[in-house]
């Protein structure tokens, strides 16, 4: 792939948008456990093609991935395909450009392309991400060059991903999701909810997906629905909790059909489940709250799963200054940064 | 590792499609003296005779990591 030089000049300019010192450590990347400093992460992003206004989310992702919660050391040599899914949430997907509507997944927009390849750059050489010597993905995802979408706020009927997280919806924030690459889901005639997200929870709890084997882990699977499915099911009156609940209902497989297959007898079954009942429906995450719903996409009825490995959590970040001031607007480091200077120092 | 490091003697078992990744990841970790037992890939799905066949192979390496390196 193509990389941009970082010159000192693209450098400086990108961080303009923090107020973080140049040398500050945001990060230590295993497994390699490079620095990440907020300069190295500038490198890297102009390396990417990312525009200069790109560094706040490329920084906040990055504080998100070694979240303990998310476990990168492990999404970084597993042989599963989890790539880092970077969603982006809030008043600066618009900013920024960020598609969240037609072909949200594919190609079109450099915020999408480069973000995502900015997080992968500094996976490579901060995080020391190699494949087949670090990297063991038995196959890896056309995901793992870029994987980044914003969510259609503006098309959805109920409150934005970031606001179920807690956060207020004009705040700019990202989550990063370990996950395959996203799986179709076609149903264009159900004429009912349960119908229509029972195809997604078929596809949800395919017989070859981690969830199924690892429920009793921590681990989520997401579900990806364009904004004109979110308003009929609205119509319906559903909500995204019921929702997650229809799923994590449905979205299961008896346990004789999980018996002596896939990753059978590597993690435990959950509490709830008799082992002994062959007819016990295992669901694919341990609660509702572990399905993600998140409202983007184009026209049509077409769903997307986006299934995990488990023994990841998401993680979600509100884009701040360093003094943890939540911001709405790049343009907010600006005007910090003819403060304090150029990266906040002063 | 987190075991090793704590004065835990261990014996990791890798296959050995997988060696050259432990040692590399080990290394990253400044842990190179962590005990690594190889045994032949593929070990996943294999019939139980052939999984007792490459384990006698390595049971010295195993003894040897386990008593030799605590």
């Amino acid at each position: 792939m193509p990389v941009f030089a970082p010159t000192e000049r693209a450098v400086r300019e990108m961080l303009r948008y923090t107020d973080r010192d140049r040398h500050e450590t945001i990060a230590v990347v295993p497994p390699k456990n490079g620095v990440a400093t907020t300069e190295n992460i500038a490198i890297n992003a102009v390396m990417a093609g990312c525009r200069p206004e790109y560094l706040p989310v490329i920084i906040a992702a990055v504080e998100a991935m070694v979240d303990p919660e998310y476990s990168l050391y492990g999404r970084q040599t597993t042989t599963h395909p989890g790539a880092h899914l970077l969603i982006v949430h809030g008043p600066i997907r618009k900013e920024l450009d960020a598609n969240c509507k037609d072909n949200v997944f594919g190609q079109g927009w450099r915020a999408n392309a480069t973000m995502g390849r900015a997080l992968r750059l500094i996976l490579i050489n901060l995080g020391g991400n190699k494949p087949g010597v670090t990297d063991m993905a038995t196959h890896g995802h056309p995901g793992k060059y870029s994987y980044c979408m914003g969510e259609d706020e503006e098309g959805s009927p109920w409150p934005p991903f970031h606001v179920d997280r807690g956060l207020a919806a004009d705040t700019s924030a990202i989550t990063v999701l370990c996950a395959e690459p996203p799986h179709n889901v076609n149903d264009l005639v159900s004429k009912t909810p349960q119908m229509y997200l029972g195809s997604a929870a078929s596809t949800m709890a395919t017989l070859g997906g981690n969830g199924l084997f690892r429920s009793a882990l921590r681990g989520e699977q997401g579900l990806v629905i364009s904004s004109e499915c979110a308003h009929w099911l609205a119509d319906f009156g559903w909500s995204k909790e019921m929702m997650r609940s229809y799923i994590y209902e449905n979205a299961r497989q008896p346990l004789r059909e999980l018996r002596d297959r896939g990753a059978w007898g590597k993690s435990p079954l959950p509490k709830f489940i008799d082992a002994t009942d062959d007819n016990a429906l295992v669901p694919i995450v341990n609660k509702p709250e572990n399905i993600l719903i998140l409202v983007a996409g184009g026209h049509q009825r077409h769903m997307n799963a986006l299934l995990a490995a488990g023994y990841s959590m998401s993680v979600t970040r509100a884009l701040t200054t360093k003094d943890g001031t939540p911001v709405r607007s790049v343009r907010d480091f600006l005007a910090r940064c003819c403060m304090y200077g150029e990266g906040g120092v002063a | 590792m987190t075991m090793e490091g704590r004065g835990i003697p261990t014996a990791t078992f890798v296959t050995h499609a997988f060696d050259s990744y432990a040692r590399g990841l080990c290394h990253m970790q400044a842990m190179e003296s962590l005990p690594i037992v190889v045994i032949p890939h593929p070990i996943a799905a294999r019939p139980v005779d052939d999984l007792r066949q490459k384990v006698r192979k390595v049971h010295a390496d195993l003894r040897a990591a386990l008593i030799n390196h605590a």
